[in-house]
């Protein structure tokens, strides 16, 4: 039998967004599924409405910075930004912080940091415990979460780097990781789903996520207004709120979207789905198409992260980045065509289910975690056997 | 001398730039639309009697407002009916020269200003219980002006109206829609106290002047309507020079966006329109011009122009002091904003006889009924429809020229400096 093993888990925030519910998954498994003695110990920078769920399965979870309002050496750092003084004075006032909330925290075997938001958080772990990086960014969400100057230095000092997929892991090479560091771990289907809509209805089209320039939400106006024209009373959906800020519309402008509020089961929203689509400019590996395979529901995606790879072979349709006449035969040809959409809807669910179990996945992430602990180096599995495995 | 000092309140205006007010308008009076006749020499003469005149702008940017502040004072300034006004800007800009040569102008933003803003922010923000900072500003009684404020912004009108004597008439010129107005007075009470403490509202198109009486519940008898403007292009330059300065193919067709990088002005829909429109073997040129290149919106645009395959199709050009040439160098200008009440790019371009198509968040839809082209515009986010509009315009040179031809007839008509300005000016006068 193993000793305990003790994870400090960083966080950036606890949202309900792609990166903080992969890591509710992991950790749930690993507490209640795994049969492995291990502890995680939660540092999140912005809690968030996950929290009380990542709570759950974490032995301490600290917040460190406090919601609605800023700390007041967060105060501090924002009042030196904008008195001109350098960014190391910034990060100093805000890591002594961090560091004072988490001294009591028992020292870590491995450090997870769960996204590249998170690195910064490392100034808080006084340990040289080993790191792992899980990177679910791809190059515009890396470059904002860490200066490209510091990229390589990131990825040089962790012990392994996580990746969700091929062009994740292609990026983390470039970007400066080595190569015998890196490893695919592919994302993690909804251990509760349901696996079977109520009531598909043959004209509704959905996509899920925080509506703006990352997720698409312009191209699948575009793409409503053009079903509008071809496709007559067709309603798209989008679950996870209106745009806002500066991507609002002006006032009275038409708009041919359903704007849904995000909610902690975007299924509830979407039982009647008939197609659902992912115009991403920038996607690692959306669960919400892992989900929409556990419901066999088609997927119709820009190309983008690991969409491709699971969504080849006819297990959806892919089309090229901004190219907004294909997206729109591809939807298009599923409504039309619902015997073969359903034919598509079946094979990801195959793929879903022999791939993206928890079960599957799970054990490759608390070995990773492991092995990096006990200073084994990474085992060398190609990334396409990792995944058809 | 005047010093530049906010502190101190410009001279008052002598009755000795009366006698320009004919000479200015030959007849002295003036038909606004809708054939009401106005005593227009009157109203500048009571306008002058009131007291001086201060203008207050947000910045000197070559934005929208302030490059329609820019015309309106060199207007004024060129018929001498702008005496001693003055201008506070709440910053600079690229157009503060222009401004200083117009009129005294001051500018509040100091390095110290900035420093002691941070350290408020910061304060404010450990300290939640204070609540939101209000929108409005207070200034010392010995800093509050009299006689005519006139905010050139709703960005402006915060600063302007905590500068106002309470004799004074604060006078509101808005440049903003919901989305921005909404960003600058975030809260209801915020508006109210806009609406309660505003004496006269000069808005920018009908659009806006639909936000502050329908939205805003500010009274009718408050909001007049002054179409946005521009002046008049001093030279012409054809398409084959401006091609031939900029180094660029004569042959291929180019599409022109112009405007501050982001989603307001719909960079992304610019760039998928880029990635649609199809012509010939390599499809036409699309160019937007303006943006940081250090900014996020910037790395986004870089990013499309990549993964869409749009580097030999797509160029873009950070803000620069004068798109003119670029203009000249277009076959067609789109408008993609999300929100814009009025563009003024597409006024620069109606002036130019370039057409125009694009969505009608903006004001492109008031301008297109205006001018007659209203089967070129399309709901907000209709790339696809969009896209063959400008397929079919490119694929015309007729359907092109006539086209531009009404815009140019409309806009050189009704929307240049030397027949809005004397609105404009009229109206602050009818105010006082």
């Amino acid at each position: 039998m193993n000793s305990a093993l003790r994870v400090r888990v960083l966080l950036h925030e606890a949202g309900r967004t792609g990166v903080p519910v992969l890591l509710e998954r992991l950790l749930e498994w690993a507490r209640s599924g795994s049969g492995e003695p291990v502890e995680f110990d939660l540092v999140v920078r912005h809690g968030g409405a996950l929290l009380p769920r990542l709570e759950r399965w974490t032995s301490t979870t600290t917040v460190v910075e406090p919601g609605g309002r800023r700390s007041l050496s967060d105060a501090a750092a924002v009042g030196a930004a904008l008195a001109g003084l350098p960014a190391s004075t910034t990060d100093a006032i805000r890591s002594s912080r961090w560091r004072r909330l988490t001294r009591h925290l028992p020292r870590p075997d491995v450090v997870l940091v769960h996204g590249a938001g998170a690195w910064p958080l490392v100034r808080s772990v006084r340990s040289a415990a080993p790191i792992v990086l899980h990177l679910q960014e791809l190059g515009v969400a890396l470059d904002r979460s860490v200066p490209r100057p510091d990229q390589e230095l990131m990825l040089r000092r962790c012990a392994r780097v996580l990746t969700v997929g091929a062009e994740v892991s292609e990026l983390a090479r470039r970007r400066g990781a080595p190569a015998d560091r890196i490893e695919l771990l592919p994302g993690v289907a909804d251990p509760h789903a349901r696996t079977t809509l109520s009531e598909v209805a043959p004209n509704v089209v959905a996509a899920v996520g925080t509506p703006g320039w990352r997720k698409g939400a312009d191209r699948f106006t575009a793409l409503a207004h053009e079903l509008g024209r071809t496709h007559p009373g067709t309603t798209c959906r989008w679950v996870g709120g209106a745009p806002g800020g500066t991507s609002s519309l002006a006032v009275g402008a038409e708009d041919p979207v359903e704007w849904a509020e995000a909610t902690e089961d975007p299924w509830r929203h979407l039982a009647d789905v008939a197609v659902l689509v992912v115009p991403s400019r920038e996607d690692p590996l959306p669960l919400v198409a892992l989900e929409a395979g556990q419901r066999g529901v088609p997927v119709v995606a820009t190309e983008s992260g690991g969409l491709n790879e699971l969504l080849a072979d006819g297990r959806g349709v892919v089309v090229p980045q901004g190219d907004l006449r294909a997206l729109h035969r591809a939807v298009a040809r599923m409504l039309d065509e619902p015997d073969g959409a359903r034919r598509h809807g079946s094979a990801l669910r195959a793929r879903v289910e022999a791939c993206h179990r928890v079960e599957r996945v799970g054990p490759r992430w608390l070995r990773a975690l492991r092995d990096a602990a006990a200073g084994t180096p990474p085992s060398a599995i190609e990334d396409g056997e990792r995944l058809d495995a | 001398m005047h010093s530049g000092s906010y502190l101190e309140h410009p001279r008052r205006t002598e009755p000795t730039e009366s006698r320009h007010v004919e000479e200015l308008y030959g007849v002295g009076r003036i038909v606004l639309r809708g054939g009401t006749d106005h005593g227009f020499a009157r109203v500048i003469l009571g306008a002058m009697a009131a007291g001086p005149l201060t203008f207050v702008g947000h910045d000197a940017s070559r934005t929208g407002a302030p490059m329609v502040l820019r015309s309106l004072l060199s207007w004024a300034r060129a018929r001498r009916v702008l005496g001693d006004a003055s201008l506070v800007l709440l910053r600079g800009g690229p157009l503060l020269e222009d401004f200083r040569s117009l009129l005294p102008t001051t500018v509040l933003d100091t390095r110290v200003r900035r420093i002691a803003t941070g350290i408020a922010a910061g304060l404010r923000a450990v300290a939640p219980m204070a609540g939101e900072r209000p929108a409005f500003r207070r200034f010392p009684p010995a800093a509050r002006l009299h006689g005519t404020v006139v905010a050139n912004t709703l960005a402006a009108l915060p600063v302007a109206a905590g500068l106002c004597h309470r004799s004074a008439t604060l006078i509101c010129h808005v440049h903003e829609l919901d989305g921005v107005a909404a960003r600058i007075l975030p809260r209801p009470e915020d508006r109210r106290e806009a609406v309660g403490r505003v004496d006269h509202f000069v808005a920018c198109s009908a659009g806006v002047r639909s936000m502050l009486v329908d939205r805003w519940a500010a009274p009718d008898s408050k909001v007049s309507v002054v179409h946005e403007f521009v002046d008049r292009p001093s030279q012409r330059v054809s398409r084959e020079d401006a091609r031939r300065r900029l180094g660029s193919d004569q042959r291929t067709h180019v599409v022109l966006g112009v405007g501050a990088a982001g989603p307001r002005k719909g960079t992304d829909h610019f760039l998928s329109l880029a990635a649609t429109i199809e012509e010939g073997r390599t499809g036409p040129r699309a160019t937007w011009v303006g943006g940081d290149p250090g900014s996020a919106a910037w790395q986004e645009m870089r990013h499309d122009v990549e993964k869409c395959g749009l580097n030999e199709r797509v160029t873009l050009v950070p803000t620069i002091d004068d798109p003119g040439i670029h203009l000249a160098a277009a076959d067609l200008l789109v408008t993609t904003s999300r929100e814009d009440p009025y563009p003024l790019a597409v006024l620069e371009a109606a002036v130019r006889g370039i057409p125009v198509a694009g969505f009608g968040g903006s004001g492109w839809a008031e301008m297109a009924t205006e001018a007659g082209c209203d089967d070129l515009v399309h709901p907000v986010g209709d790339v696809l429809g969009l896209a063959r509009s400008v397929e079919e315009l490119l694929g015309s040179s007729e359907r092109r020229a006539g086209v531009g031809d009404r815009l140019a007839a409309w806009a050189l008509a009704e929307r240049t400096t030397e027949t809005a300005a004397p609105l404009f000016w009229e109206t602050i006068g009818m105010a006082v």
